[in-house]
């Protein structure tokens, strides 16, 4: 027996009543023995009455015994499917087929919001507010108050928290868009997490969500210094301000010493070249530096510290595009500048353009090299390249340049090379306009002219999509709870295979405070990529970094990937509410076979509570009826009936 | 300040040369001929513009002038074109018309430079503007005003000069950005015409010698705009000669160049 109970509580009203009664009838029942002059047997007569009128109480509240019972029942046949052969000795407490446990016992918590979807812009300008949208589903009893809390993973030092919103949602079931304000601090790619906190009571469901954001600059900006006006200034200024997300400052000089008239100012619309300014002040807010045939060495109003200034820009990482001509390289007198130095390529003594002073110069065909065909920059989408003319000796590559096109004689025409923290590209001609108004009906010169013209522009400005070693997911994005394959190839190399690589990532989670490590050394195939696997781990952002060493230059490259949540199907969702429903750990209703196997027994316990009115017992209904009959009897005895 | 330039002037005159455009490529100034047009009628004034402009500006230009056909590929070499024309222009053949059309919409820019009877001008302006009907589809031609920017790509002009000073304004028709064509109606290549013992072929009227400098720098700033384009209306251009000097630079109606 496990307790008794009583068919009408006696803390209830009607309990209550039922035990005033009786204690109303013994007090009656004590004044009438006085009154009768019964004060000697005064005791046992009360005595008696107590019993009675106490039975006859307990009577009317009815009074209950419980018991558990409990027995090891065989399985029914039928409830689970027969393919499945029970495993002998396997027992777990507590198990029953779904059928049999489905109780009203604990009803499940109807309160749940989740996140339907997170928005990042397409494209977010860099220092520029801009914002998130978050859609909510909620399905609330009553009204409630989420947080939604953003964070940036892009960082190596975990994730850092951007923003935190609260939403205050209605009762019922509704849609309802967050938008998460942020302001991005770094150029390329951020990536970033939002995060639901749910108060308790309120079940969080897909709490959690990842998105990449492509960050650029307003504008690019490019300064373009040109020694005189000419057709291959003329289309690249063109080219240039046909870009909207470039913002190009020029400063052309139109007239130099020997042909300068002096004239009132009223009549010309020349203005001095701002050296000082351009060059000491303002150099550093451009992104990159085009000087395109200009006398960089021998101009009267450049001064040393001016051409100091351009080699601490690109070394600081400012990209430096000199295009040639008559005036440039060491016609320009930039051999032993400080210009020269950040140069890519040894800059011969003599002062040459080829086939200047023999009437036309000469018309050839750039031959593309080995490290040209590899190299994205040279990526133009042309079948032969078109004829250039005349160019300017550029002499002898330096150490880690490229020279990805050549003149006659192997001559270097494009060559390309780091410089401290920035980029240089020399192009050794005046010509290159000719590829962008073609002779004949073919407009595949004009696309090259445009592809290398942005190639140019990218790779100096440091694009990720032109590092020379390039990081992406082998297959597909990042799942939470599952390894990240990782394809590390690189780029603008002919002979990339057997090329050992090191690579290190850094986990920013979104449920953890700290970072996360991984590290490894991989070897490149055939086709210059290798494969590396990062660990599974939970949503958030991994921080790729892979270096090497290819011809005797260090290479290297970095990527963000995101490794999103893992998020549940409608189905998987209304399963997890039924097991939430259960009180007890459940077979799920379409369990893998394995599982099944695991936990199949051969009977189970069955528990219930028997409930059993007191009467039911003999021994009570005896005495109760012994002090009735006894009470009744006393009356009698002493005349009171 | 505003003898900043005559001193920047004498510095440059003081100092030595430098090679800026004496090699490399350099700019072959062009004469199209198209059917119903005279032969060569302004045959010195090229060679002596190319003159002029070497003279005066830093550009690389190369002295012998030449002469292309409508028909064929050779004009794709040479982005700017002049066209002297005396009388009111016939439609070319569709085929010329299509060469011109690309080489128009791969950055060329011609100058159609009237010669003939002023009185014929509405003609001219007329047959013009059904060569550009035809060329650019879309595009008018249009006057352009004091606030053209080919009033101050290198020498500051109020209006147009040439061989005669009757017509006030330039006509023009621009596709995006760019002056396409260019429509002069004072016979500008006539007063740059020298013959080959030096002398002029025409004389200038009614301002003398004087118009005649304003026609060679209108023929100059002709060349730096299609050299240069829109390059002196970026704002330090424009704040400079405003602040500076006080000139009033007028918008160009319409926003063109």
């Amino acid at each position: 027996m496990t307790g008794v109970a009583f068919a009408l509580p006696p803390s209830s009203p009607a309990g209550l009543a039922v035990i005033g009664a009786g204690v109303f009838l013994l007090v009656l029942s004590a004044v009438r023995f006085y009154r009768l002059g019964l004060r000697g047997r005064l005791a046992p007569l009360l005595g008696v009455r107590l019993l009675a009128t106490g039975a006859l109480v307990l009577l009317i509240l009815g009074p209950e015994t419980r018991s558990e019972r409990r027995v090891d029942a065989p399985l029914a046949a039928g409830n689970v499917t027969p393919r499945i052969p029970p495993v002998e000795g396997r027992r777990l407490d507590g198990y029953l087929p779904p059928a049999t446990r489905w109780s009203p016992v604990a009803p499940p918590s109807a309160d749940r919001v989740r996140i339907r979807s997170a928005a990042p812009p397409l494209l977010a300008l860099f220092k520029n507010r801009d914002r998130v949208r978050v859609e909510l589903f909620a399905d609330l009893q009553g009204p409630r108050r989420v947080e939604l809390v953003l964070y940036d993973l892009s960082g190596t030092g975990g994730r850092k928290e951007l923003r935190r919103r609260a939403a205050s949602l209605e009762a019922g079931r509704a849609d309802l868009a967050v938008e998460l304000p942020f302001v991005p601090d770094r150029l390329g790619e951020m990536l970033l997490g939002v995060r639901l906190v749910c108060p308790s009571g309120v079940e969080c469901e897909d709490d959690g969500a990842v998105v990449q954001v492509q960050v650029v600059r307003e504008s690019l900006r490019i300064l373009h210094v040109a020694g005189h006006p000419s057709w291959d200034l003329r289309f690249l200024r063109e080219h240039l301000k046909g870009r909207p997300s470039y913002e190009v400052v020029s400063f052309y000089v139109l007239a130099n010493q020997e042909n300068f008239q002096p004239l009132p100012p009223d009549e010309v619309a020349l203005i001095p070249f701002p050296t000082d300014e351009l060059f000491l002040e303002e150099l550093p807010g451009f992104d990159l530096l085009v000087i395109q045939d200009f006398p960089l060495g021998s101009y009267f109003l450049l001064r040393k510290e001016h051409l100091e200034s351009i080699a601490s820009f690109v070394r600081d990482g400012g990209g430096l595009l000199m295009l040639g001509g008559g005036a440039a390289f060491s016609r320009g007198g930039v051999r032993g500048t400080p210009v020269a130095e950040i140069l890519p390529v040894d800059l011969p003594p003599p002062p040459t353009y080829r086939a200047d002073g023999d009437g036309e110069p000469d018309e050839f065909r750039p031959v593309l090299t080995a490290q040209g065909v590899a190299h994205p920059l040279m990526r133009l989408g042309l079948p032969e390249l078109p004829t250039l003319t005349g160019w300017n000796e550029l002499g002898t590559p330096r150490a880690g340049a490229r020279t990805l096109l050549t003149a006659p004689g192997n001559a270097p025409l494009l060559v390309v090379g780091d410089a401290g923290a920035g980029r240089v590209a020399v192009l050794g001609t005046d010509s290159l306009w000719s590829w962008a108004f073609p002779e004949g009906s073919g407009t595949a010169s004009i696309r090259g002219y445009e592809a290398l013209m942005d190639h140019l522009v990218q790779w100096l400005t440091r694009d990720p999509a032109f590092d020379a070693l390039r990081i992406r997911p082998a297959e597909e994005p990042g799942r939470a709870g599952e390894a990240l394959p990782v394809r590390l190839c690189i780029q603008g190399a002919a002979e990339a295979a057997g090329l050992p690589l090191h690579w290190g990532g850094r986990w920013s989670g979104l449920e953890a405070a700290s970072p996360g490590d991984a590290a490894g050394e991989a070897r490149t195939g055939d086709d210059g990529c290798a494969t590396v696997s990062l660990p599974a781990v939970g949503a958030g952002a991994w921080q790729v970094t892979a270096t090497g060493v290819l011809d005797g230059r260090a290479v290297g490259g970095e990527a963000l990937l995101p490794v999103h949540p893992d998020r549940r199907t409608e189905a998987a969702r209304r399963g997890a509410r039924v097991r939430a429903a259960l009180p007890q750990p459940f077979m799920p209703l379409l369990p893998p076979p394995p599982v099944i196997r695991r936990v199949l027994p051969d009977t189970v316990p069955l528990t219930w509570t028997v409930s059993e009115p007191l009467w039911h017992n003999p021994v009570v209904l005896l005495l109760v009826v012994f002090l009735l009959a006894l009470d009744w009897t006393l009356r009698r005895r002493f005349g009171m009936l | 300040m505003r003898c900043l330039p005559i001193v920047i002037c004498l510095l440059l005159a003081t100092l030595p040369s430098v090679a800026s455009g004496d090699s490399g490529l350099r700019l072959k100034l062009a004469q199209v001929r198209m059917a119903g047009t005279p032969l060569d009628p302004r045959p010195g004034a090229l060679a002596e513009l190319a003159r002029e402009i070497a003279l005066r500006t830093s550009i690389a230009v190369d002295p012998v002038r030449t002469l292309v056909a409508l028909e064929g590929d050779a004009i794709h070499r040479h982005p700017l074109l002049f066209l002297p024309v005396e009388e009111p222009l016939e439609v070319p053949a569709p085929e010329a018309l299509a060469v011109l059309g690309a080489w128009i919409h791969r950055g060329g820019t011609l100058v159609i430079d009237f010669a003939g009877d002023p009185g014929q001008v509405e003609e001219l302006l007329a047959s013009v503007s059904s060569l550009v009907a035809a060329v650019l589809p879309g595009t008018r031609l249009e006057r352009l005003g004091a606030g053209s920017i080919l009033y101050r790509t290198f020498y500051r002009l109020r209006s147009p000069s040439g061989r005669i000073q009757l017509f006030p304004e330039l006509y023009g028709a621009t596709l995006g950005d760019r002056l396409a064509v260019v429509v002069s109606l004072n016979d500008l290549l006539g007063a740059l015409d020298r013959r080959r013992d030096g002398e002029w072929r025409f004389r200038v009227v009614p301002g003398g010698e004087r118009q005649r400098e304003r026609a060679i720098r209108l023929g100059v700033n002709l060349v730096c705009y299609v050299l240069c384009l829109d390059y002196k209306n970026e704002k330090v251009h424009l704040e400079y000669l405003r602040s500076r000097r006080n000139w009033r630079l007028e918008p160009e109606p319409g926003g063109g160049p």
